[in-house]
């Protein structure tokens, strides 16, 4: 009994609106035992997030537990008063929110913040601040965070992205909760930080026997983290159970589809599997089962009420029709394995069309862009040197005719910066960027502007890139009134949206009115409106739902090969660019690190930083879950003012020497087209254990300077 | 920090020069002989020769303007007309009652506004909510000189409470403070709307932000979560108007000061300007624009000392 720290009983939750009443959550059941980490994984909308805020019965105003229980250890969280409910929080139960920016108060200091954490609970002696100040130093020490004792006066802004989010698993951990809710806990932060922070949590199980609740809707950080998992859709649970059986024999039509839309280097040249519509709103749920409007596998049966379960089969819960023996479904055409029906992946797609590559079109040589700090009467007066933030410093890239490049690094690389210079939208402060032999950085702005007609871009906020007070229909004629395009050279709206897959009713839709992936296509028509050569697409599946990122990703897949477009991909995520990008160019603080084909690069990574990328990435494989990284990345990527001298990456690196990594060292030809730079790479390829040996262990900082 | 507070003054010093500047030029921008303007018609010749050389108004223009600088930046800000008295004593007489309605004006503003911006922001849409917002529209709404004479017929004619005009003496601190109390009501009803319209705004969107949301999450007290977590995020806008309102209040109080008769820079200049008596009028606007400048002056810097944010920017750069 006390193995069982969570039982969450049928639970459901109701949001009250001036229409009526939504269900926002239906018949939840779960248990979680000591030491578990339990996942619970489905796309937006699905509850996800509603179950987390139940749990510590922080639901808005207008939410409602209306049935179940939710017993912790034996206690009723339904029944508890307010007074139980505020001791409860904080101490039994300590929740991680999504965004470590604004989860810590920006006008009070880190410590004060965790010391009030703990003096809001009765049984903490509230008087002795000194000795909770130790307490605070102490748990800021085990979370990773140095120099603790002086940090704790600092103020939330003083502190990096991953960083706060540390002081947030501190201030989690202070208490000693029996269970930790991660909501999204991850999601924000770059793959190495991200890796950093899923070992922290794996620590903290080993341990301190914590049990955790991650919530997250990225089905590989789950399955590298959980043992055993929980497929939400639409306010259901609809299948449960441990993470290798859900990964590797997936029953429901939903985990299965979910499965087969997630990209990754294994998956190049196949279609990822898209799930037609959305998420059904919650007060128009289909009767009967509630994914029967996009699933495949549908029969009448199915959309009749009432019928529909969960069935349990030794330890794995599955709510569909399909695996139910008592139901009416024809399974007679599906195939079985033993006594059980096997759905199978959605349907194979067929492959890619192959796609001809030509000559360079876009060419970047030892391309610079720097921001200079502003000089100020003060600072002149004083005759201070400036800094200057080196977001490009000197990169050399080429760009061929019908290839898709996918540039990659983490937040702070630059990578952003050097798209839009090459798109001309940035000026270099050195070298030079040619488009189809010429030279952008000799134009001048009206010859600029006739050349970008051929280069657009995609910008990241699907919904801020577009005027709220426009309708699609002017939205995507907007560039032929820029360019004065005459009528007759136009494409006209309909064929535009149809181009992208859109409807020609969304002409007359406002942007607000579009779901994250509708805008993300209005986006690309707009960009597509001009017939461009060359597209530059800034974190092209960045906020999306796995399966609309998954046919957006198509989209841009097919749109290449039928329009012969040639796309540079500016991502952190290095599953989308191992699926779809030919070449693979990877960032660190302004320069190229590495440059080549994707599969050589991802079979045979050769620069260190792109080993640690790669070993960091999570993907949904049901044989690597819960093996830890190897090659983690200490620390965080310095201040592009002030990079490290020679290799930039060697403050970060094990391989690095004192004799060689104080040079700059030039991106070197390997093998196949791979470019590297690095002093060592012969010897990290050829003997990876020597190489860490020879290093020079006082080169690696874990010295942070804080972002000010 | 330093740094900061040094650009802020020069930016500071360099207002009040174009100011100065600005004073020492109307006179001769004004059509006509300044010297007829200041006398009226009915001067005879023997008058406007001898203000003419008093004021040097035969020097060069440039001279005159610089001359004017020049004395000002001394202290200097030449001589009332009308009684030859030195400007800056007549200002050193007024100032102090300008300052302390504009003082107890904006220190009933902040007292009242806040918590009732408050108060409306922690039940949204409760009765009390709609009652303190159509509270505070109407006074945003009333002029100040309006508002005045209601509070004049209110307390001490139909009441017969609270003096009517005059300011006591500072020497008597119970009365001078008897005499403010209904200026500085009049004064600062406007103002204690627009705190509470503005606090309570702040206020919803910081109880709705994440941070917020944590702090319940690990139990705080609803009271601190509101009156220490929120409030203090929620009133660095209100802050940063601080110094506008006080120059708004500044010009509020020349209305004011006729009013109740309060011999302060309003009516100094007021009167100033009826006499066509150019020093006392530049003398006296010229205190205003430093009593305004200071204010913004002050406003910044708390603003600074609020948000930590800005602290730091400002030491990185």
């Amino acid at each position: 009994m006390s193995d069982r720290v969570l039982v969450v009983e049928d639970l459901d939750v109701t949001y009250h609106v001036r229409s009526g009443s939504l269900p926002a959550l239906r018949g939840v059941s779960f248990e979680l035992r000591r030491g578990e980490i339990l996942g619970i994984v489905g796309e937006s909308g699905c509850g996800k997030s509603t179950l987390s805020a139940a749990m510590l019965r922080l639901l808005p105003a207008n939410g409602e537990i209306s049935g179940g229980t939710i017993l912790l250890g034996n206690r009723d969280v339904r029944t508890m008063s307010q007074r139980e409910l505020r001791e409860m929080r904080g101490r039994d139960i300590a929740m991680i929110f999504q965004d470590p920016l604004t989860s810590l108060n920006p006008t009070f200091k880190v410590g004060s913040q965790l010391i009030a954490a703990m003096q809001a609970h009765p049984d903490v002696d509230a008087s002795d601040t000194g000795k909770l100040r130790q307490r605070a130093i102490e748990m800021l020490t085990t979370v990773g965070l140095p120099d603790a004792h002086e940090r704790i006066d600092y103020f939330p802004h003083q502190f990096s992205g991953g960083m706060r989010q540390r002081i947030m698993i501190a201030m989690a951990l202070l208490l000693k909760p029996e269970l930790l809710i991660a909501d999204e806990a991850t999601s924000a932060l770059d793959v190495t930080l991200q890796a950093q922070i899923l070992e922290l949590f794996r620590e903290l199980r080993r341990e301190r026997n914590t049990s955790m609740l991650f919530i997250s809707h990225d089905i590989g950080v789950i399955s590298e983290i959980c043992y055993r998992l929980v497929v939400m859709y639409a306010g259901r649970a609809v299948e449960q159970g441990t993470v290798r059986e859900v990964l590797s024999k997936p029953r429901h039509p939903y985990t299965q589809a979910l499965l087969a839309s997630v990209p990754s280097k294994d998956r190049r040249g196949e279609r990822l599997a898209t799930i037609p519509g959305r998420v059904p709103s919650l007060s128009e749920l289909p009767p009967g089962c509630d994914f029967s409007d996009r699933c495949r596998h549908v029969q009448p049966v199915c959309r009749e009420p009432g019928g529909l379960h969960d069935v349990h089969t030794a330890g794995h819960m599955v709510r569909c029709l399909i695996h139910d023996p008592a139901s009416t479904y024809e399974t007679s055409g599906i195939e079985r394995e033993g006594d059980r029906v096997v759905v199978g992946r959605p349907e194979a797609a067929p492959e890619d069309r192959p796609r001809a590559i030509g000559d360079v079109l876009v060419q970047a040589r030892d391309l610079e862009v720097h921001f200079a700090d502003r000089p100020t009467l003060a600072s002149r007066l004083m005759r201070r040197q400036l800094g200057a933030v080196r977001a490009v410093d000197g990169v050399d890239l080429d760009i061929r005719r019908g290839e898709i490049v996918g540039l990659v690094g983490e937040s702070g690389s630059g990578k952003t910066t050097l798209g839009r210079a090459i798109l001309g939208l940035e000026r270099p402060t050195g070298g030079q960027v040619s488009f189809d032999g010429q030279d952008l950085t000799a134009m001048n702005p009206r010859q600029l502007l006739q050349l970008r007609r051929r280069m657009q871009m995609i910008f990241q906020d699907a919904h801020a890139s577009l005027s709220p007070r426009r309708r699609v229909g002017q939205l995507l004629t907007e560039p032929y009134t820029i360019h004065r395009i005459p009528d007759e050279e136009r494409i006209a709206v309909p064929e535009l949206l149809e181009m992208v897959q859109l409807a020609p009713e969304q002409a007359t839709k406002y942007p607000h009115e579009l779901s994250g992936g509708q805008a993300r296509r209005v986006n690309i028509a707009r960009a597509l409106a001009l017939r461009p050569e060359f597209i530059v697409a800034d974190e092209p599946s960045a906020g999306l739902d796995v399966s609309a990122a998954a046919s957006v990703l198509e989209l841009m897949k097919d749109l290449a090969s039928e329009l012969g477009l040639t796309y540079l991909i500016v991502t952190h995520d290095l599953n989308l660019v191992g699926y779809i990008a030919d070449r693979i160019a990877l960032m660190y603080l302004g320069t190229l690190v590495a440059v080549g084909p994707t599969p050589q690069v991802y079979e045979r990574p050769m620069h260190p930083y792109t080993r640690s990328l790669l070993d960091a990435v999570s993907t949904p494989d049901p044989d690597q879950t819960t093996a830890p990284h190897k090659l983690l990345l200490p620390g965080e990527i310095p201040s592009p003012k002030n990079p490290p001298p020679g290799c930039r990456f060697h403050t970060r690196c094990r391989y690095a020497r004192i004799d060689s990594c104080l040079e700059v060292p030039e991106l070197d030809h390997t093998a196949n087209g791979h470019l590297v730079a690095c002093h060592l790479w012969r010897e990290i390829v050829e003997d990876p254990a020597a190489a860490e040996r020879a290093a020079s262990p006082e080169l690696i900082s874990d010295q942070q300077e804080p972002i000010s | 920090m330093a740094q900061y507070l040094l650009k802020r003054l020069g930016m500071t010093l360099a207002v009040v020069l174009l100011v100065l500047l600005f004073l020492a030029v109307v006179p001769h921008v004004i059509p006509g002989d300044p010297v007829e303007n200041i006398l009226g018609p009915r001067a005879t010749e023997a008058r406007i020769e001898q203000v003419r050389v008093e004021m040097g108004i035969d020097d060069p223009i440039v001279t005159q303007i610089g001359s004017f600088m020049w004395n000002a930046l001394q202290g200097d800000l030449g001589r009332d007309f009308a009684t030859n008295r030195p400007v800056t004593a007549m200002l050193a007489q007024a100032l102090p009652h300008t300052v302390a309605l504009a003082f107890a004006s904006l220190g009933l503003a902040v007292l009242l506004g806040i918590p009732f911006g408050v108060l409306a922001a922690t039940k949204p849409d409760s009765m009390l909510d709609r009652f303190t917002s159509v509270v505070s529209v109407s006074f945003i709404t009333v002029p100040s000189y309006v508002m005045a004479l209601f509070l004049l017929l209110l307390f001490p004619i139909w009441l017969g409470v609270l003096p009517a005009t005059g300011t006591g003496s500072l020497s008597e601190p119970l009365s001078y403070l008897r005499h403010l109390i209904l200026p500085a009501s009049a004064l600062a009803i406007t103002w204690v709307g627009y705190f509470a319209r503005l606090v309570r705004a702040s206020m919803l969107e910081v109880v709705g932000s994440n941070y917020i949301r944590v702090a319940r999450a690990y139990g705080l007290r609803e009271r601190v979560i509101h009156y220490r977590y929120a409030l203090k995020n929620a009133v660095i806008p209100s802050v940063a108007i601080l110094g506008v309102s006080l120059g708004q209040l500044l010009g509020g109080a020349v209305f004011i000061e006729l009013i109740f008769n309060r011999p302060g820079l309003g009516k100094l200049a007021l009167d100033a300007i009826a006499a066509r008596n150019y020093p006392v009028l530049r003398g006296s606007v010229l205190m205003v624009a430093l009593l305004f400048v200071t204010a913004n002056l002050v406003a910044d810097l708390s603003y600074r000392f609020l948000d930590p944010r800005i602290r730091v920017e400002e030491k990185a750069t």
